[in-house]
């Protein structure tokens, strides 16, 4: 099972909650002294706004909460992805969201904290996503009964490259080949490094569309001047299909299958010495 | 050898008048640096005057709500009212000022009837 970082995973579950009618000055005192960034605003027991310590400094200190405070703040399930918690932050441009668990008020998850967990995410050599990304996405995908397809491939050779020349080189390659992938693939696609010498693109489009990119780039990878004059070429493993209809069967466990077998196609395909080898399924059948 | 004496005293003044219930007129201009804000204001009037006052939050540079008192809104239309406050308030308000205005309101009515 994919273990996908969840708010649940990140958020602070020590929080003050603050009352409507509190004085600016002491709640900024009260947000430095206990290192919060931001809190719950309550009136009478009832949950009326959120504040953050930006605020607070933008807010004459002699006012009171209510005249301070962001109303209507926006609640989140503890077992919302990360990655949707991003988009709902960048969609909504605040800069902390209430986590509720089991519908009660339970934590508080700031933009910045968020931004730091998704720091880890990203491939600090390549500077492109992680694994995670690409199964969110896909989930997402499949939730929308969208037409999904995913090109896994990895480069050939890739270790003979590490001991020849050195790691690197080695390092210097992947560089490029990224830079190379996300100047060539589609702008609606799903770019990732998925480990070591291995990328996958997603896209909300039929397999065709994806045989015909995983062809491309196998093309635009094997012409291009790598350093050392070193000859790099891909095998690809291409899946695709679309899921039909609502089934009961978790999207996340379908996402998993479809990138074990597009990653078994690429070794298909790096052991038959061909550039790409493809499955077309109907999704829920062949997988569930 | 003489002593000095030394002599302190002090002057008391006082001026009485009439407390104003509410300490606000018709309508209060909130700048959107004001050391009070709306809603502040809002409870405080409610407090001594329940259900008298309305705040309108505005899209200003520099007003950030106007609190008006319900009654004006039954003779013109709040949006009217607004506007008309807004365009006159803006040229005196500033980010960190609070203002009370009194308004009248004068409505002129003519009518023909059939004798």
């Amino acid at each position: 099972m994919i273990n996908i970082k969840r708010v649940s995973h990140i958020y602070s579950k020590e929080f003050y909650a603050v009352n409507v009618l509190d004085g600016v000055s002491k709640i900024r005192s009260l947000l430095l002294e206990t290192k919060n960034g931001c809190c719950p605003v309550m009136d009478d027991g009832d949950l009326v706004g959120v504040i953050t310590y930006k605020e607070l400094l933008r807010t004459h200190p002699n006012r009171i909460i209510a005249d301070a405070m962001r109303r209507n703040p926006v609640r989140v399930p503890a077992e919302m992805p990360l990655w949707q918690a991003k988009e709902l932050f960048e969609e909504t441009e605040l800069d902390v969201f209430l986590v509720e668990e089991k519908g009660r008020l339970s934590g508080i998850l700031p933009r910045n904290l968020l931004e730091i967990q998704l720091g880890s995410h990203i491939d600090l050599l390549t500077g492109l996503y992680k694994s995670d990304y690409i199964y969110y996405q896909g989930v997402q995908l499949l939730e929308n009964k969208q037409e999904i397809s995913i090109v896994f491939f990895d480069i050939n050779n890739f270790g003979i490259i590490d001991k020849t020349y050195g790691h690197t080189v080695g390092d210097n390659i992947l560089i490029e080949v990224s830079e190379l992938l996300r100047e060539n693939t589609p702008s609606e696609s799903f770019l990732c490094r998925f480990g070591g010498d291995e990328f996958a693109v997603l896209l909300p489009a039929h397999l065709d569309e994806s045989t015909a990119l995983a062809y491309r780039l196998a093309d635009i990878i094997s012409r291009h001047s790598f350093t050392h004059g070193i000859e790099i070429s891909i095998s690809a493993g291409v899946i695709g299909g679309r899921r039909h209809e609502e089934r009961a069967d978790d999207p996340w466990h379908t996402m998993e299958q479809l990138i074990n077998i597009a990653s078994l196609r690429s070794t298909e395909a790096k052991k038959s010495k061909t550039i790409l080898s493809m499955c077309e399924i109907q999704l829920g059948d062949e997988i569930a | 050898m003489s002593v000095m004496k030394e002599a302190k005293k002090a002057e008391i003044q006082m001026h009485l008048t009439e407390f104003e219930m509410p300490p606000m007129q018709d309508v209060v201009i909130v700048g959107r640096n004001a050391p009070i804000g709306p809603e502040a204001l809002k409870r405080m009037v409610d407090v001594l005057s329940p259900d008298q006052y309305k705040i309108i939050r505005v899209d200003h540079p520099v007003i950030e709500a106007i609190v008006v008192r319900n009654a004006l809104m039954n003779m013109i239309p709040e949006e009217k009212l607004s506007e008309f406050i807004l365009e006159e308030g803006g040229k005196i308000v500033d980010e960190s000022t609070i203002i009370k205005a009194h308004v009248d309101i004068t409505v002129h009515v003519s009518k023909s009837i059939d004798l």
